[in-house]
């Protein structure tokens, strides 16, 4: 009976030891204690000494799926007004520089205040950047009021500027990107967003 | 002597378990819409932050022990119900029934424990950000907080953490439901024997 018994306890230390031991002492034989409680690819970053050497920042981005050279601002390609739909669309030049992850912008909506006139702009759909794209991606906006929303999109392609235009302010943004959730009360003035070009 | 059914049920229940645990974690933790997805599991735990998979090493190895351990409490059962009459079957009973118990009850402690931890270390890393104590309930949903004073601009930013057990680890409270009658099965029949004796 003692020998089921002991060898049932061997089992246990065998299952334990043997995977501990596989992976430890590789880590402890090199003297690399940080590498047992660090995933490889972190470890990688730190050096072969430890933590505190310095590696480029290129290298660090790409261990953590991002492109380096995808940061890159949205770019505007053009924003349109369908009368027929009251649909507005944003066309933005977008770079994901996430390599293996997609972005979801799942809702975005504001609230355009010119002095007599309050209505909110909301996206329509959500638009998704697939993992390392770069391309134009359309946004489109829709309003209770579409013709307020045809208004402000021909102020803002500088179609027709009513003397209120200067003092059109924007609030209530609500962006829900990849379940990030930015609430902005107060954006300003859309002159003030739009700086130069206005 | 009968055989002990219960017994080879929870041993099937229990290789379902480990093999469930490959294809489906124990528990998942997702942060905002896959950005960091915690993947808990006694047998295989991973980290997916922007599409990254990383494993700790430490606790690679005690996954695969624990796995290891599993099995071996299985085919423990599986002997004990072929020859239940056999001498050194008491031990493999009590070698194998005590396993899934263990094992759910250790995962418990160690997933409340690390979710405290969690939000202790994420509060004293940014003070910025006001993560919830336990950082996401067990089941269910919570939402981690930055401070505007991150932003130059007045923003609230809000990340939601949503938890859930999946059908992997009900699986495991099964095996270890049957094990415990598996073992109060073995009374009974410890019992009834020795009333046919006398």
């Amino acid at each position: 009976m003692d020998r089921v018994k002991w060898g049932l306890r061997a089992i246990t230390s065998i299952c334990i030891l043997i995977p501990l031991s596989c992976v430890l002492v590789p880590y402890i034989l090199t003297s690399d204690f940080l590498g047992i409680f660090l995933p490889p690819q972190l470890r990688r970053l730190t050096g072969s000494v430890g933590l505190g050497q310095a590696s480029d920042l290129n290298s660090i981005l790409s261990v953590l799926g991002i492109n380096p050279s995808g940061f890159k601002m949205p770019r505007f390609v053009g924003l349109t007004f369908d009368d027929s739909t009251g649909i507005a669309t944003l066309k933005l030049d977008i770079t994901n520089p996430l390599m293996h992850q997609r972005i979801t912008i799942n809702q975005f909506s504001f609230t355009v205040r010119n002095g007599t006139q309050l209505f909110t702009v909301q996206l329509r759909e959500r638009v998704i950047a697939e993992a390392n794209h770069t391309g134009v991606l359309s946004f489109s906006f829709s309003s209770a009021n579409s013709d307020a929303l045809r208004i402000l999109v021909d102020i803002i392609n500088g179609v027709e500027r009513p003397a209120y235009a200067e003092d059109i302010q924007l609030c209530d943004l609500y962006i829900d990107i990849n379940g990030i959730v930015v609430q902005v009360s107060d954006l300003g003035k859309l002159r003030e967003l739009f700086g130069g070009s206005w | 002597m009968g055989r002990n059914w219960f017994a080879l049920i929870a041993s099937i229940f229990m290789f379902a378990t480990v093999v469930s645990s490959l294809f489906s974690p124990w528990w998942k933790m997702q942060v905002g819409s896959d950005i960091v997805t915690v993947n808990a599991d006694p047998f295989f735990t991973s980290f997916n932050i922007l599409g990254v998979s990383y494993i700790v090493p430490i606790i690679f190895a005690l996954n695969v022990g624990t796995a290891a351990l599993f099995i071996a409490s299985g085919i423990a059962l599986i002997v004990y119900t072929v020859k239940p009459a056999e001498s050194y079957s008491k031990y493999l009973l009590s070698f194998g029934w005590k396993r899934p118990l263990h094992v759910i009850v250790g995962f418990i402690c160690i997933l409340v424990l690390s979710l405290y931890a969690m939000s202790i270390a994420v509060n004293a890393i940014a003070p910025d950000i006001t993560a919830p104590t336990p950082i996401a309930p067990l089941v269910g949903s919570s939402t981690i907080r930055l401070s505007s004073s991150i932003l130059n601009i007045h923003a609230e930013v809000a990340i939601t953490t949503t938890t859930t057990f999946t059908h992997s680890f009900f699986l495991g409270v099964a095996a270890a439901a049957l094990s415990i009658a598996a073992r109060m099965y073995h009374h009974r029949m410890l019992s009834a024997g020795n009333a046919e004796k006398a």
